[in-house]
């Protein structure tokens, strides 16, 4: 199931991005989004497996179960993501 | 193109079938290739860390060309970056059947088609995104997103199997095979009739500024930028869902098979989310929606807790961790 929620949210971001982004702006901005994910995916598969290593399962689930419960209270205390309108307009 | 009135309107939208058929077969190709890479540097060399370092190779331009490049595909048409960069992919990987039936392949000319196909993949990408909306009005836009990611996790699931299929068959086939998916791309790229160029003249300005202007852009909109923030220890964390998948299985003495049915469930989950997820960005409000997936993952993690209890019924066989480690770049 986990795997099913990444193309929802994917799905509701771009089309929120494109129809919000100026299109003379809108490849950079897209190259900028995607730097991000670019510079910690293989630094995220390094830290878990150091994680799963040193401390076990239980604890790197744990560490992972605690920072998306921050980023759901994060993104719950965001008036701009909390308010957000459909996501096509 | 005249096409049933009962089909959803992204899929009578000629340019857009276009421009999908032909990301889906290069996505396809890409994905056999992405196999083929580390085992043919595998059988080449036996060292897991030079294959290794093709990994790296592929993803760094990413990093380090995204920004640069970003700022260019938004100076020229985005239909010519996308054709000379699935030319250009073309001719990388159909360097490799034709070195290897010279007797010339070696592991430096894997590193150079590599980097190349990295760098021509950010150029390709960009453009394409960028170029979505132009392709897909703003009605059609989300189902337009969801059927992209439809194809994403669609050939992420079968291009694997059929890449090492090939590769038995001969070790330069999925090469072959993704060199010609690249050619099909080019030519439905070239039947595209939507202008896909720029309207106004590019402003005579350094690179460097236009790359500033979009950061300051992206910094000034309150939704992206909040989406941006949270993306990053987001990605930290599932970045290294594969790995411990792969751990808690084992722990659970599950053989590479029941491990390689694990990675194809959720690979299944993956196209039943993009399937749903053009239904509900057009029926649910962003903010919403964003907030049921981010709970839901929570509770999701929080499930994992579960995983490395011992059942009683579970086999005592150890498994090979040789063979479950082949499988964890795919996710």
């Amino acid at each position: 199931m986990l795997y099913a929620l990444n193309p929802v949210k994917n799905v509701a971001v771009v089309s929120a991005a494109m129809s919000r982004i100026p299109e003379r702006l809108r490849a950079r901005v897209v190259a900028l989004w995607d730097l991000l994910p670019a510079l910690t995916t293989s630094l995220g598969a390094a830290l878990m497996g150091l994680a799963l290593q040193y401390a076990g399962p239980s604890a790197a689930v744990l560490a992972a179960a605690a920072i998306m419960l921050l980023l759901a209270l994060a993104a719950t205390g965001t008036a701009a993501i909390r308010d957000a309108p459909l996501a096509g307009g | 193109m005249n096409l049933p009135r009962h089909l959803p309107a992204t899929w009578r939208n000629r340019d857009f079938l276009l421009s999908w058929g032909g990301q889906a077969l290069s996505g396809l190709g890409s994905s056999m290739s992405g196999l083929a890479f580390p085992l043919l540097i595998l059988a080449l060399t036996h060292s897991p860390a030079l294959a290794g370092t093709a990994g790296m190779l592929h993803a760094a331009p990413f990093a380090l060309l995204g920004p640069f490049v970003g700022a260019l595909v938004d100076r020229w048409d985005a239909r010519r970056v996308m054709l000379w960069a699935d030319a250009g992919r073309a001719i990388a990987l159909g360097s490799i059947p034709l070195a290897w039936l010279m007797g010339h392949l070696s592991l430096g000319q894997l590193y150079v088609v590599t980097t190349v196909e990295g760098s021509l993949l950010v150029c390709f990408h960009t453009a394409h995104v960028a170029a979505l909306p132009r392709l897909a009005p703003a009605e059609q836009l989300a189902a337009a997103s969801a059927q992209e990611e439809s194809a994403y996790y669609a050939t992420a699931l079968v291009g694997p199997p059929i890449g090492g299929a090939l590769f038995s068959l001969g070790r330069v086939l999925p090469f072959l095979a993704d060199a010609l998916s690249f050619v099909l791309s080019v030519v439905s790229l070239l039947l595209l009739r939507t202008d896909l160029g720029r309207h106004e003249e590019a402003p005579a300005v350094p690179l460097w500024a236009d790359v500033r202007e979009g950061v300051a852009w992206l910094w000034r909109s309150p939704l992206l930028r909040a989406l941006a923030l949270l993306d990053i220890p987001e990605t930290l964390v599932t970045s290294g869902l594969g790995l411990l998948v792969v751990v808690l299985a084992q722990r659970q003495h599950a053989g590479p098979a029941a491990i390689g049915a694990v990675f194809a469930v959720a690979g299944c989950g993956g196209v039943v989310g993009a399937v749903a997820s053009a239904w509900l960005s057009q029926r649910l409000c962003l903010g919403p929606l964003l907030l049921a997936v981010r709970w839901t993952a929570v509770l999701l993690w929080t499930l994992y807790l579960l995983a490395p209890i011992r059942w009683p019924w579970a086999p005592s066989r150890r498994c090979s961790t040789r063979s479950t480690q082949s499988r964890m770049w795919r996710w």
